[in-house]
């Protein structure tokens, strides 16, 4: 049928070997997500622990934010750590001095164009990665509601023998 | 021919088809000699009090370069990335003012931060692409209905549904239609080719990878091909999606982060009161050469946005009308609710059992209701869906359907957190 015509990179064949090469990114990031959160969840209840009125002028203050997401190293190391620039890539797009989640989405979308054309997928990742930053995010700001955190700290040991 | 995609022309298409009903009333609000849908136009762009300059084009470039832009296909973000994308690239950096915003600053107390809007467009936008998919992709699963390409060579097999008196009719068969579908008549090019296709159907169409060599150097063109070879405008290794049509997975998606982009900036136009995306001469297409001149594709509000991905996927010949308008209509509800719940948890409107806690709680998966997708409740996009549209295989769509997906949805997640 389609004799004659060259298929070059250019047309954009699938490759699963390529595809593997990507998960470990993808993952790395999920996981490194997911994984800085109870991180994130003990940075929190340090400063929770503390006097209610002390918590509460702490979130005047803008430092707060960055000082805590600094630390649980949601910065460049991150992004050095998940391989992005060791691959030389170049499009992952610049780094976001004011905005740590830009770079993390920037990021998901960089593996997410490496990966198989997968939408439901890659709607879960990014749901994913989008919640995971917002607890992150929400445990530094008590007035806000946590959406998986709060949930998962307690009731996982009670449920983690009915799953298969 | 050459249309003007400007927003002023373009944009702002009828609402109307997101509501009618009756199908042939919807099939109507379609425009396929036009833009593609009936559309009002933008009178002013409210940034500049001035109207929208004109942007004349080729429709031949239009058309395919929209099937190519929202495609999201091998290589690219797909269509819930191609929303991040929109907003980090259209929404992220500017100045948004909004009253919205004071109110939420007074639940937050303090000053929004870039990182506080970033954090909260992405949950928003997350969370409704999650579950635009969820919902899209149970329908697409209950009704397993089928595409353009199954379905034109399928008619096509069965000849034409006009002429009850000629050889080839069948109820099952093409309707007929001057200068575009015909039957292959002795003396035609067809014909010559092969005189066994004499009597077959034929369609006035994109001629089809088949007509191509090398994209970098050809087109295919439009010409007479015989139906059973019609081809969407794809890749011939991506001829279309391995799923179900029945709804449009980019029609939900697309109208979702519309809904949600709608109200986290407190305006229904993009920021400077339009966003672009210029397709470059001969460069921008990859499944054929083109587009002939340089084409700027143009959106005044993120509707115009989400309504031509939408009219992308027909142009592209992978859905037909029939997909697209119920997924619209999902998305703007999925969108609606995602944005109040994500507003509520940041706000901290939500009361803490509003949230997931319940079903991650529960000792016993089996025996206790699961909480709803991530951020809304499916079952009403699906009991709203059948009553929009007559479903064409019932016995499918039911409650119980939809928990297993949510229920998967729910064990993936308790998965990668263990």
């Amino acid at each position: 049928m389609m004799q004659g015509r060259s298929l070059s990179s250019e047309d954009r064949t699938f490759s699963y070997t390529a595809s593997a090469a990507v998960r470990a990114p993808i993952a790395l990031l999920l996981g490194a997500v997911l994984i800085l959160a109870p991180v994130a969840v003990a940075l929190a209840d340090d400063s929770l622990s503390e006097p209610l009125a002390q918590g509460a002028s702490s979130l005047g203050d803008p430092k707060l934010d960055d000082v805590g997401l600094d630390d649980a190293g949601l910065g460049d190391v991150a992004l050095d750590d998940a391989g992005l620039e060791d691959d030389g890539v170049d499009d992952a797009g610049p780094l976001h001095p004011t905005s740590v989640a830009r770079d993390w989405t920037e990021a998901a979308l960089y593996a997410i164009r490496k990966d198989l054309a997968r939408p439901t997928v890659h709607a879960r990742n990014l749901h994913h990665l989008s919640a995971a930053m917002y607890d992150a995010w929400a445990v530094f700001n008590p007035r806000s509601n946590l959406l998986f955190l709060s949930a998962t700290a307690k009731a996982l040991p009670s449920i983690a023998h009915t799953l298969p | 021919m050459v249309i003007d995609i400007s927003p002023g022309k373009a944009g702002n298409a009828l609402p109307l088809a997101d509501t009618l009903v009756d199908k042939r009333e919807q099939l109507e609000a379609f425009d396929p000699f036009g833009w593609g849908m009936q559309s009002l136009g933008h009178a002013i762009s409210p940034a500049t009090g001035q109207p929208y300059a004109s942007n004349p084009v080729l429709r031949g470039d239009y058309t395919r370069v929209l099937a190519e832009f929202w495609a999201d296909g091998p290589d690219s973000e797909t269509p819930p990335g191609h929303w991040f994308r929109i907003y980090n690239d259209h929404v992220a950096d500017h100045t948004l003012a909004s009253d919205g915003w004071i109110e939420i600053e007074l639940s937050l107390g303090r000053a929004l931060t870039p990182l506080d809007f970033d954090i909260l467009a992405y949950l928003a936008l997350g969370g409704a692409m999650h579950d635009a998919a969820i919902a899209a992709w149970s329908v697409k699963a209950a009704y397993d209905y089928v595409r353009p390409v199954s379905a034109i060579r399928f008619m096509a097999s069965h000849g034409q549904s006009s002429d009850s008196t000629a050889k080839n009719y069948s109820t099952l068969g093409l309707p007929l239609m001057p200068s575009l579908i015909g039957v292959v008549m002795p003396g035609d090019r067809l014909a010559k080719v092969n005189p066994a296709n004499i009597g077959k159907i034929a369609l006035y169409a994109w001629r089809g990878p088949d007509a191509i060599t090398d994209p970098q150097k050809d087109t295919a063109g439009v010409g007479w091909i015989l139906a059973e070879n019609w081809w969407p405008y794809q890749r011939p290794n991506f001829v279309t999606p391995a799923f179900a049509g029945y709804v449009s997975g980019h029609s939900t998606f697309s109208r979702a982060a519309a809904e949600v982009l709608e109200r986290l900036t407190g305006d229904a136009f993009f920021p400077g009161g339009m966003a672009e995306f210029t397709a470059a001469a001969n460069e921008f297409l990859v499944f054929e050469r083109g587009p002939s001149n340089d084409v700027v594709l143009q959106w005044a509000t993120y509707r115009d946005a989400a309504d031509q991905t939408s009219l992308s996927r027909i142009w592209g010949g992978i859905h037909p009308p029939a997909d697209d308008l119920p997924g619209r209509r999902m998305g703007a509800i999925v969108g609606e609710r995602t944005w109040g719940r994500a507003l509520g948890l940041f706000t901290g409107a939500n009361a803490s059992s509003d949230i997931s806690t319940q079903a991650l709680a529960t000792t016993s998966l089996d025996n206790t209701p699961l909480a709803e997708p991530a951020l809304v409740e499916l079952e009403l996009t699906l009991d709203q869906l059948t009553s929009i549209q007559q479903p064409t295989r019932t016995g499918c769509a039911s409650t119980s359907d939809s928990r297993a997906g949510l229920e998967a949805s729910w064990l993936l997640l308790l998965m990668l957190i263990v």
